[in-house]
């Protein structure tokens, strides 16, 4: 059971509605930047913006060490839609960048032609690798909001948690390795069906 | 298909007009806001419905209240003008800012928008009627300010500058509940937007979706009096067009 949840506010874009969301659900938190104690056992990485404009705010600063830490300690990491993308090795928004490097993959733009950009909307969303009493299983089918233009292609389909379709395209929904858990999807903006999905997390973690 | 209920705001109350002008009390932004919530809907946009005339923005406090209940997408508009306003409507909980008077008097500022919060957070709001020379012409200022701009090439600007989405009002038919405005739909799918849209204005009842649900595809439509007046049901509505 999680207890005390730290949000890294690096950069831009509302990260309000991740911190209501989390209240609203009961979990103590507060913004990395608000914290007096520093005592967390789940980090999470927000998301909005571009990946080569979030990891010139992370690179070679704190807040990189700050992850690398939570990774080594093996608290709870949670990367929410760009902040999910940021724990590859690199992604191609605006320029090659470098990510964080802690899921091996990269995040590529959706290369499917006559497809709207940015991907927008709920979708139905299916879990796997999961283990058969996980409450993951709960949410199979369930839809989930959605909106990026990036997809994560990974190099071990052993990381893929969750995967949704954009029409007929088949995309990486969700991803997991040891203490890391992504989701393209925002949870905090997929009404009750995503607070449970994050009471769920917490409670069983 | 997404279904949006819009809300336009004047002075803390829910307002509602015809073709954006002659506006009526309706009731409590958070409380309505909160039932869409609760009704299901897919995103909600706020709307200042005045703040461009005189420009300001009340809404932030409203946003902020709001969103400690509401946990789906929120777009919030009118007169937002600059990289600090857009910066104010996300720190108040706003997940995209629509922007139309400040984007029209300055196209740059699109680019600079996308660029700093993401093009997914930058939405663009278009108000349009046909002019005399029978040409789709953008307007500002709810509905006010004819602007000379052709809506196709209007559209094309805003691509290349990197919007993510494009609100789409169509103000002869905005408030009428008479149903959405065909000639502009089929005129927008004809144009093949690479981004998704809102289509905003006109719906008065269920067959009014039914009549344009197959000209729209990843885009959404956006739903005011039919629902504030509550001559359907949010719940209708997404049990039919899912």
């Amino acid at each position: 059971m999680i207890k005390n949840v730290c949000i890294l506010n690096y950069g831009l874009g509302n990260i309000l509605s991740l911190k209501n969301a989390i209240t609203h659900l009961g979990f103590k938190n507060n913004f990395y930047s608000d914290m007096v104690e520093k005592n967390y056992d789940c980090l999470i990485l927000p998301g909005v913006g571009s990946f080569a404009k979030a990891m010139s705010l992370l690179k070679g600063n704190k807040l990189e060490k700050i992850i690398q830490d939570a990774r080594k300690k093996k608290i709870l990491i949670i990367g929410i839609c760009l902040g999910m993308q940021l724990l590859f090795d690199r992604g191609y928004e605006e320029k090659l960048t470098n990510g964080l490097s802690l899921i091996e993959g990269e995040i590529k733009m959706i290369d499917k032609l006559n497809l709207k950009l940015p991907h927008v909307g709920w979708k139905k969303t299916q879990f796997l690798n999961i283990e058969k009493n996980s409450f993951f299983s709960k949410f199979e089918n369930q839809k989930f909001y959605y909106v990026h233009s990036y997809v994560a292609k990974l190099n071990n389909n052993k990381n893929i948690l969750a995967t949704a379709y954009y029409h007929n395209y088949k995309f990486i929904a969700g991803v997991k390795k040891e203490n890391l858990i992504g989701f393209q999807f925002h949870p905090e903006k997929s009404g009750e069906v995503g607070l449970e999905l994050i009471n769920d997390l917490f409670r069983n973690y | 298909m997404r279904i949006i209920p819009r809300i336009d705001i004047k002075n803390n109350f829910v307002i509602k007009g015809i073709n954006l002008e002659g506006v009526r009390k309706i009731g409590n932004p958070n409380d309505i806001g909160l039932k869409y919530y609760n009704d299901k809907a897919d995103e909600l946009i706020f709307m200042d419905a005045v703040a461009s005339l005189y420009g300001r923005n009340s809404l932030f406090d409203i946003i902020k209240k709001c969103t400690k209940k509401i946990f789906i997408p929120i777009t919030v508009g009118g007169g937002l003008r600059s990289l600090e306003d857009i910066s104010n409507a996300l720190g108040s909980g706003a997940d995209k800012v629509a922007l139309n008077s400040a984007a029209v008097k300055n196209p740059e500022l699109i680019k600079t928008a996308s660029q700093t919060f993401g093009s997914s957070t930058i939405v663009i709001s278009i108000e349009t009627k046909k002019n005399q020379k029978n040409q789709w012409e953008i307007f500002t200022a709810t509905g006010r300010d004819p602007t000379g701009i052709i809506l196709e090439d209007w559209i094309e600007t805003i691509q290349k500058f990197g919007c993510g989405e494009i609100l789409i009002t169509s103000i002869d038919c905005e408030g009428t509940k008479k149903g959405f405005d065909i000639d502009l739909i089929n005129l927008l799918k004809k144009m093949k937007i690479k981004v998704p849209m809102i289509i905003s204005g006109g719906c008065g009842n269920l067959q009014h979706i039914e009549d344009i649900k197959d000209k729209l595809s990843d885009d959404a439509i956006a739903l005011g009096s039919v629902l504030h007046y509550n001559l359907i049901n949010l719940r209708q509505i997404k049990d039919k067009f899912k």
